[in-house]
């Protein structure tokens, strides 16, 4: 029977490397060995065809588990290392799933979640699964399930679920693939969360598609020396960050002394890259591809590459300078919650909630979002674009520009930057920047100085 | 200077010191569950209660995953 995971798998040469750490190499072979030796027992578990929690950390048991259940119809609900009891057992909950994998049951969370979480198994560590706790009833089977649940905040206000069906994963992944220069005997270096959609598709999936070997770290975080010496020691060629992981490595006092020049392609989602970003990292890597990327977990989630859509998308501009997309990945419906469609999707049509104007060479510029816009004494204004602005004068700073309640204006934009080594920053010497390149009304009226900026399981900062 | 170490991981994690029950050897990321920012933070709290700069070679990430461990690495910097 067709199943979207192994047509991926078996289309590769079978003696290529698709996953490497320092511990063990995995080739597209033995990854169909260990899903061919790990079937009966997912049969006999009733884990096929069903929902399946998944805590996943930056292992290759992660990136395995992935594909054992997909291979056998399974929808993977990943979470991250961090999840709490109360958040596992109420997604469980709303997913109607009773399994919960762990690549380690040291992963599982300190609190007493084995009275409340049904089933829980793991991979051993000879990649044989293992039931930790058995659940007191065999899963439901689901219909037509999809291989991928995850949250997502994009459009909406409130966090909801999005289902994706394998196809869906694999268009997009593919379609992403296409809009970027193939790169033979690529080595490809996970440092993002690999719960969220830009990382299952572009990398996990996508890495698949095109023959690349995935590389992973064995530190659990992220941490600017440990992926400069694996980048210069693996020869690493593509790597996908988000904006603060690029400001992060660029800041690293002591990058110019590591040779980094094996990286061709940096892909940066997530998140607006700034200019200044941008210009410290050509001059770093002259060679290398920088593609900015835009997606949503709705579409799939990749939609634009470098301004333009991939593949597959078709997208438009509404006269209120509103974003949308159309295209087989993007979604139709949340998550058991089709009342929130009537507000996003239209005739096919997903509303981003993002602003964008097209320019004259066709490309989208994503000037920012309309749950962002702070609406200051009727005006509205776009955090980002001060942001892209102020980065100029705080190259190497973290900060964020959010709203703040005010009596007389309703909101008004406040810079919110981090405590660190560098001079304090007063809002004078902003306001002297400012002139001359930003309006007066759109200049920050507070500085509030952070410990650090809050951010969300994929590093992106979180504006409210 | 493990009680002064520890008050920066208290600092880092925004909790008390005396809610900090762990030891000497625990992994601070694996077990303690420290982030990289908080991994970050704590490198620059270090620097400034010690009133030292690490080099490249002392900040590999395995120097900063116990108490006893940055302990070796702040004494190598006082030498």
């Amino acid at each position: 029977m067709y199943n979207w995971a192994l047509n991926i798998l078996t289309n590769q040469s079978p003696d290529r490397i698709y996953l490497r750490s320092p511990s063990r190499n995995i080739s597209f072979k033995d990854l169909l060995e260990i899903i061919e030796e790990n079937k009966t027992f997912l049969s006999k578990s009733a884990i096929s065809e069903t929902r399946v929690l998944a805590i996943m950390d930056q292992s290759i048991k992660s990136i395995t588990a992935f594909w054992l259940l997909w291979s056998l119809d399974n929808c993977v609900v990943p979470l991250s290392t961090s999840s709490t009891a109360k958040e596992i057992i109420a997604l469980s909950e709303k997913v109607k799933s009773n399994w919960l994998f762990v690549p380690n049951v040291k992963k599982l969370p300190k609190e007493n979640l084995e009275n409340f979480v049904d089933g829980i198994f793991t991979l051993n560590s000879d990649f044989k699964f293992e039931i930790i706790k058995s659940p007191s009833k065999p899963s439901e089977k689901v219909k037509g399930c999809g291989a991928l649940i995850l949250k997502t905040s994009g459009t909406t206000a409130e966090p909801k679920l999005v289902e994706h069906s394998g196809e869906a994963l694999f268009l997009n992944a593919k379609n992403h693939l296409l809009s970027l220069k193939r790169i033979p005997e690529n080595y490809s270096l996970i440092v993002l969360p690999i719960v969220g959609a830009y990382t299952i598709t572009a990398q996990i999936i996508g890495a698949a598609i095109d023959g690349s070997c995935i590389e992973l770290s064995e530190a659990q975080v992220f941490y600017p020396k440990e992926i400069f010496k694996q980048i210069q020691k693996r020869k690493i060629k593509s790597v996908y960050l988000v904006p603060t992981q690029l400001k992060t490595l660029l800041n690293y006092r002591y990058l110019s002394k590591y040779k980094l020049d094996s990286l061709v392609q940096i892909c940066i989602g997530g998140d607006f890259i700034n200019e200044a970003n941008n210009k410290s990292l050509k001059e770093l890597l002259p060679n290398a591809d920088i593609y900015n990327t835009y997606g949503l977990t709705e579409a799939g989630p990749r939609v634009l590459t470098n301004g333009y859509p991939i593949n597959g998308l078709e997208v438009k501009v509404l006269e209120d300078g509103e974003l949308c997309v159309k295209g087989d990945s993007v979604i139709t419906e949340y998550f058991e919650a089709p009342e929130f469609c009537e507000q996003t999707i239209c005739n096919g049509w997903l509303h981003t909630g993002d602003i964008a104007v097209i320019d004259k060479s066709g490309r989208i510029i994503i000037k920012g979002r309309i749950k962002n816009t702070i609406i200051c004494g009727g005006y509205n204004i776009y955090p980002e674009e001060i942001e892209a602005v102020l980065n100029e004068l705080l190259p190497k700073r973290s900060f964020i520009i959010k709203p703040k309640k005010d009596e007389m204006y309703g909101e008004i934009p406040v810079l919110q930057i981090t405590k660190d080594n560098n001079p304090p920053i007063t809002l004078s010497a902003v306001h002297s920047y400012l002139t001359n390149l930003l309006n007066p009304l759109k200049w920050p009226k507070e500085i509030q100085i952070v410990d650090e900026i809050n951010k969300g399981e994929t590093g992106k900062m979180i504006r409210k | 200077m493990k009680e002064r170490i520890k008050q920066g991981i208290a600092v880092v994690k925004k909790v008390e010191v005396k809610e900090l029950d762990f030891g000497n050897d625990t992994d601070l990321i694996e077990e303690v569950g420290l982030t990289s920012i908080q991994i970050m933070n704590l490198i620059f709290y270090l620097e400034s209660e010690f009133n030292i700069i690490f080099d490249d070679d002392d900040l590999d990430l395995e120097n900063f995953q116990t108490i006893n461990n940055i302990e070796k690495v702040v004494n190598k910097q006082h030498v």
